[in-house]
């Protein structure tokens, strides 16, 4: 039993580089079963397995890049996906703003479309409530629920453009630019520590009105 | 030294280390014990939180041994890290009070009054 769950523990250790383990894996093995050993579940509980992948790919990420530079990459990233999530959502997604947008496909593929998401034009919408998730985080300085956020929205995002390569004819949802948009800006924002919360919220106001 | 940003979690580990040299699962222990269970620390963000407190020298690896066949890893307060916490809880303390204050003036709304009787 004990083996199952190091072996467990030390899959998941393989998202950090080899010299982090080399120096800090035996310790934290050590930690990670009082925890199971502490605990009524087998597993360990997806918070868990979460903060060490994420902290195990800015490990990775920090061998390459410094410190502060991936803290201005997170900032910027962060502020530029979550206020175009907003942009996005204001203007293409709510659909009574949307002055009949898709006129151009046949009336066949529009069937069903407004009803499917209720006030909502598309699936897009998605994207509010996981950019919503981590910029909620990043104000209440939460930073598990911003990554879990960021981390939905790449889900999100591999998603939609797999029903992208698949539907092509009939999918109303996010353009490739703006999946590739919100991809992008959410594994970037992961690369490093976001800044407090005043910073965040500052610099995603700048990017709004950018946008806007 | 570098300079580093006092979060909730940082305060509560520091506090944790102010009693004496712990491992990273003492650590996770003491700081949900201390937050009434409010702040669940992880081990793969702690070890994070420890490496930026050690880089800034307000922590530091107190030595390692091996118990019932784990390895524990202990890590001490410096004395650079019991000022910074000083000077962090004197700050919190001095916000606490003047809130408790300004509240004694507070009168509570018509509709609250009945409630809080």
């Amino acid at each position: 039993m004990s083996d199952i769950r190091e072996h467990h523990i030390r899959t998941l250790l393989r998202w950090y580089p080899r010299r982090w383990r080399l120096i800090n894996e035996e310790v934290v093995v050590s930690d990670l079963l009082d925890t199971l050993d502490a605990s009524p579940h087998p597993r360990l509980p997806f918070t868990e397995r979460l903060a060490l992948m994420s902290n195990g790919l800015i490990h990775r990420l920090a061998s390459a890049l410094p410190a502060d530079l991936r803290a201005r990459v997170a900032l910027n990233t962060f502020a530029l996906g979550l206020s175009f999530a907003m942009i996005y959502s204001a203007l293409h997604v709510w659909a009574p703003w949307a002055p009949v947008p898709y006129g151009y496909l046949p009336n066949a593929v529009l069937v069903g479309v407004f009803n499917e998401y209720g006030i909502f034009a598309n699936p897009g919408v998605g994207y509010v409530f996981t950019w919503g998730i981590a910029g909620l985080g990043a104000l209440l300085a939460k930073p598990i629920v911003t990554r879990i956020g960021l981390w939905l929205t790449i889900a999100l995002s591999i998603v939609s453009a797999v029903l992208v390569s698949t539907h092509w004819i009939t999918w109303v949802g996010p353009a490739t630019e703006t999946t590739v948009l919100m991809l992008a800006s959410a594994a970037c924002a992961l690369v490093g520590p976001l800044a407090p919360p005043r910073r965040v919220l500052i610099r995603t106001v700048v990017m709004f009105a950018a946008w806007v | 030294m570098a300079h580093i940003e006092i979060r909730e979690p940082t305060f509560y580990i520091l506090s944790a280390l102010a009693t004496g040299p712990k491992h990273g699962y003492a650590i996770v222990k003491e700081v949900g014990e201390m937050s009434h269970d409010r702040i669940t620390l992880r081990v793969g963000t702690l070890y994070s939180a420890l490496e930026r407190l050690t880089e800034s020298n307000l922590v530091r690896i107190h030595g390692e041994e091996v118990v019932d066949g784990r390895l524990r890893r202990y890590y001490a307060l410096t004395d650079t890290g019991a000022g910074a916490l000083r000077d962090e809880a004197t700050k919190l303390a001095a916000a606490s009070r003047q809130a408790i204050a300004r509240l004694g003036t507070w009168t509570p709304s018509p509709a609250l009054r009945g409630a809080w009787a």
